[in-house]
């Protein structure tokens, strides 16, 4: 088979739209109040989603699903796609996979005549909750303090594919020439996306309620576009209007609440 | 008709408890919470809820992507069981006739009962795979026919495939067992009146298999419509846009990826009575025809 470009995994929404600082819902991405509304049919998203479309059709890209059988990640190592999109957790994985080719990481491309901007962190996260005792709240700090101290950043940077969490265990690993060796050379490219401007109004983060399930709706409609069943307008259409039906349930759950 | 009844006594309650709590803690007391969370909206992380009433329901069935997962549970369930039963009713006669290897075939197809439904779908991922499994070789003559993630009916066929091959075991067990307890004394008399193989089958075992034929079919349903979670998330995701989303598969998106608790509880329930109209119709129409000796 001939090698194509891109090898294209469905998740094209959030950090496209943060890095492009287009937003993905009303209120400031959702921060501002509960009675937020999806936005993303109506941004440079829709453009670049009409791309990626174009793009499978004139055969410069590749869809990639779990029904497919086969990740984006699959077709890069194996040469089938030179390019692919994902989490930098994967530098670590593809590292392990050594692929028979020389290969490099970069920041996530932004379009022609538009401004860069911060990316956001995704993945788990630590949460430390209210309504518990004094000492109960001395040993979660004491717990975080040690997460971030210089040598358990170390740790988990080196085990995981992860960035260091904290400022200062970046410039512990940097002043140690950490990123200089390899498997790590240029690991450290997601921090710089991460820090590249200070995060504005529309790149600080996305909070919306049942936002699993707004992805899950636009997974899906996008899939039906990508058959040809719809144009990719329609499909963002329906995908934001069933995410809103989301979003009004979400603050029907959390009736006369707000956040903190 | 006489009577008989029991004097209560403390052993007996002692030796049924363990199996009681059993059930109240994990059938009863999960059903009851499902049941008062399908009429309340549930805050994901504890905190409260209010109660709304129907409106749960209202909303799962006002959804037209809900019907659609209806109707492909439908499909699946009796697709399965029709396929299901018909492979398992085959090579069970097979190995009641004592063909060839018989002995080995009898352990043999055992086994697929006792592969976790996970693992049967990572299996089928690699079978069902366009570029690397057995149906890639139909890819390479008609590049780009066989994709799961763009067709909705490969990727119906496949977990329905998938599906089907995890229950033949349980029912060839049980066709086996049905086929091996009728008396030889019929079949013999059968074959000296002068029925050859097919004639005795048609005429003889499958009329006395009836009852075992209804059970696995009240079971295949039932097993299909609330044990195909595994086989869905590991083949299709419940893709190509929703078209393998059954309605099992979905409460747990909803649920626990989603955590949207009461939307989840709201289609449990209608599961529940679907499963149940569904035992309830076989118990009255099928079984009306069924002959116990």
């Amino acid at each position: 088979m001939q090698p194509r470009l891109f090898a294209v995994d469905l998740g094209h929404l959030e950090q496209f739209s943060v890095v492009h600082n287009v937003p993905v819902a009303s209120n400031n991405n959702g921060y501002d109040g509960l009675d937020s509304q999806l936005l993303f049919n109506t941004t440079l998203h829709v453009q670049h989603m009409e791309n990626i479309q174009r793009w499978i059709t004139d055969g410069y890209a590749l869809v990639r699903t779990p029904a497919a059988g086969k990740q984006a990640r699959d077709s890069f190592i194996e040469g089938e796609c030179a390019i692919f999109f994902s989490s930098i957790a994967d530098h670590n994985t593809i590292h392990k996979l050594t692929p028979a080719f020389a290969w490099d990481v970069q920041m996530i491309p932004t379009y022609e005549g538009t401004e860069r901007h911060n990316t956001v962190v995704g993945g788990a996260s630590l949460w430390v909750l209210s309504g518990k005792t004094d000492e109960e709240y001395k040993a979660a700090a004491a717990y975080l303090a040690f997460l971030a101290t210089p040598e358990s950043e170390e740790f988990w940077v080196s085990n995981t594919g992860y960035i260091p969490v904290t400022k200062t265990g970046y410039d512990a690993l940097l002043a140690k020439g950490f990123y200089t060796k390899q498997p790590y050379v240029n690991r450290d490219i997601a921090l710089k996306s991460l820090t590249y401007t200070e995060p504005g109004p529309l790149t600080r983060g996305i909070r919306l309620g049942s936002f699993i399930q707004i992805r899950a709706e636009w997974l899906a409609e996008v899939e039906a576009a990508l058959a040809g069943q719809k144009t990719m307008q329609e499909a963002l259409d329906t995908a934001v209007a069933r995410g809103n039906d989301h979003l009004a349930r979400f603050a029907k759950t959390y009736a006369g609440k707000s956040f903190p | 008709m006489r009577r008989a009844y029991f004097k209560f006594s403390w052993i007996a309650a002692a030796l049924l408890a363990p199996q009681l709590i059993i059930i109240f803690v994990f059938f009863y007391w999960p059903s009851a919470q499902a049941l008062y969370w399908a009429f309340t909206l549930e805050q994901p992380w504890g905190g409260g809820n209010t109660w709304v009433g129907f409106e749960n329901f209202r909303t799962v069935l006002a959804d037209p992507y809900y019907w659609g997962s209806v109707r492909v549970s439908v499909i699946y369930a009796l697709a399965t069981t029709v396929l299901a039963m018909g492979m398992a009713l085959t090579l069970a006669i097979f190995v009641d006739r004592q063909l060839a290897g018989y002995k080995a075939y009898r352990v043999a197809i055992i086994w697929p009962y006792a592969v976790a439904a996970p693992a049967a779908g990572l299996a089928f991922q690699f079978v069902f795979n366009p570029g690397a499994g057995i149906f890639s070789y139909i890819n390479s003559v008609a590049p780009g026919w066989w994709d799961l993630s763009k067709y909705p009916w490969q990727a119906v066929t496949a977990i329905v495939i998938a599906g089907a091959w995890k229950q033949v075991a349980y029912s060839f067990i049980f066709f086996l067992a049905a086929l091996q307890s009728i008396p030889r004394s019929l079949t013999e008399a059968a074959a000296m009146d002068g029925a050859r193989p097919l004639r005795r089958m048609v005429d003889l075992q499958l009329p006395l298999l009836t009852p075992t034929f209804f059970f696995l079919l009240v079971i295949n349903i039932t097993d299909s419509f609330t044990d195909s979670f595994g086989i869905v998330d590991t083949l299709t995701g419940g893709g190509p846009f929703r078209a393998t989303d059954l309605m099992v598969y979905k409460i747990y998106v909803d649920g626990f990826r989603g955590f949207d608790y009461s939307g989840a509880a709201a289609q449990s329930i209608i599961l529940m009575l679907l499963v149940m109209a569904l035992t309830f119709v076989q118990f009255r129409y099928v079984e009306r025809r069924v002959h116990y000796t």
